[in-house]
């Protein structure tokens, strides 16, 4: 996939099945150059550092990952099994690609790469995660990032 | 994932998704969204050329920055090149084991070697050295009591963690003779390990369980969905 056509069955049910909120409004914050921006990255892998407590399913509260935490600390608890982790395994940087954002930061292709990046655990009822998307946003704003890019697994 | 991106943007935060599953996007609207026809689990596609195809993915989204308005969905249609098989690919060898904790043991050497190679793990989760989550898994559900009862996790978490950690040491393993695909690894992994087949009864042995939490831990956090309808 992901092309629904190319999911085994049960995985294309349940991709079919999942009930989506709809969101109307359609916010839409305005544009702004990229050389201006300050990104962080946003997972849903239920990253933890090593040593944490793994996310138990439903989680809906974030981590942080700041710069110091090294890769070989980063560890995956999300609760699905049915996605691939080889790649993830082989290098970090295929969920989390903190030194792939610095690079385009060092590259003047974007403004900066923000100090500290984030992960929810993903399959979690969205309604549960907007308190914590908000004060995300808080931080975020208090840290001079006005940009998130979301990774899903 | 989308809808986070629709809480931040209310919020003040622009936000790009790296979409996996096209439905959802159409569904949510999330406002700007780069869908991948990528393998779940890979946002960016597998790490190849040192990185410069994920690279390349993340420049396009982060191109969805430049749009006057939303939401707006592109399609990156381009394949993974990480997803292709490694024809030169050999299996790490399984030697004939009785038990998980002999297997684990000795594929050792090999998940040594893959460590050199990786120059990290993502073993972790159940805070216990290889074997010793090997052994807990092997005595799941049979009479003896908790193996390590030293925090608050439950048996059947401790149980997910040490499942989690041994297919990832798996995985190690099989990167350790090359570069095989995620089907490749599966293949190797489902149709041939002891610890294939430990997590297959542990699975089978607590579907129909009285403790209704503990039957559906085991029937959907162990074998992925596509690799029980091949066994």
């Amino acid at each position: 996939m992901v092309r629904l056509t190319e999911l085994h069955e049960a995985g294309r049910a349940a991709a079919l099945a999942l009930d989506c909120p709809a969101f109307p409004d359609n916010p839409f914050v305005g544009q702004k150059p990229l050389q201006d921006r300050t990104i962080a990255l946003v997972s849903t892998a239920g990253l933890i550092q090593r040593g944490s407590k793994p996310l138990r399913g439903g989680y809906a509260a974030y981590q942080r990952f700041e710069s110091c935490v090294q890769n070989n600390d980063i560890l995956i608890s999300h609760i699905s099994v049915n996605f691939d982790r080889s790649a993830a395994i082989s290098n970090i940087e295929t969920i989390l690609p903190r030194n792939a954002l610095a690079e385009l930061a060092s590259a003047n292709e974007i403004g900066a790469c923000a100090n500290t990046h984030y992960s929810f655990m993903g399959s979690t009822d969205p309604t549960l995660m907007q308190e914590h998307a908000n004060t995300l946003a808080q931080e975020l704003r208090t840290n001079n990032v006005d940009t998130a890019v979301l990774l899903p697994v | 994932m989308s809808a986070l991106a629709v809480y931040l943007e209310r919020a003040g935060i622009s936000t790009v998704v790296i979409g996996l599953t096209r439905l959802h996007l159409e569904k949510i609207q999330p406002p700007r969204a780069l869908w991948v026809p990528f393998e779940l689990g890979r946002p960016l596609g597998g790490y190849v050329d040192g990185g410069a195809f994920q690279k390349k993915v993340l420049r396009s989204a982060l191109a969805l920055l430049d749009y006057k308005s939303g939401p707006v969905i592109v399609d990156f249609d381009v394949d993974d090149p990480g997803s292709q098989h490694d024809p030169h690919w050999v299996p790490p060898p399984l030697a004939t084991a009785a038990t998980l904790v002999e297997e684990v043991t000795a594929l050792k050497p090999d998940w040594y070697r893959a460590q050199k190679c990786l120059g990290r793990t993502l073993i972790g989760l159940s805070n216990m050295p290889i074997e010793q989550a090997a052994d807990f898994l092997q005595r799941f559900d049979t009479n003896n009591p908790a193996i390590n009862p030293a925090d608050d996790q439950s048996d059947l978490l401790r149980m997910r963690f040490c499942a989690d950690d041994i297919k990832t040491y798996y995985i190690e393993v099989a990167l350790s003779t090359g570069s095989p695909s995620s089907v490749q690894i599966g293949d190797w992994f489902w149709s041939g390990t002891t610890a294939a087949r430990e997590l297959l009864r542990i699975r089978e042995s607590n579907l129909e369980h009285e403790n209704k939490t503990r039957a559906t831990v085991c029937a959907r956090m162990l074998i992925p969905g596509a690799r029980l309808t091949q066994t």
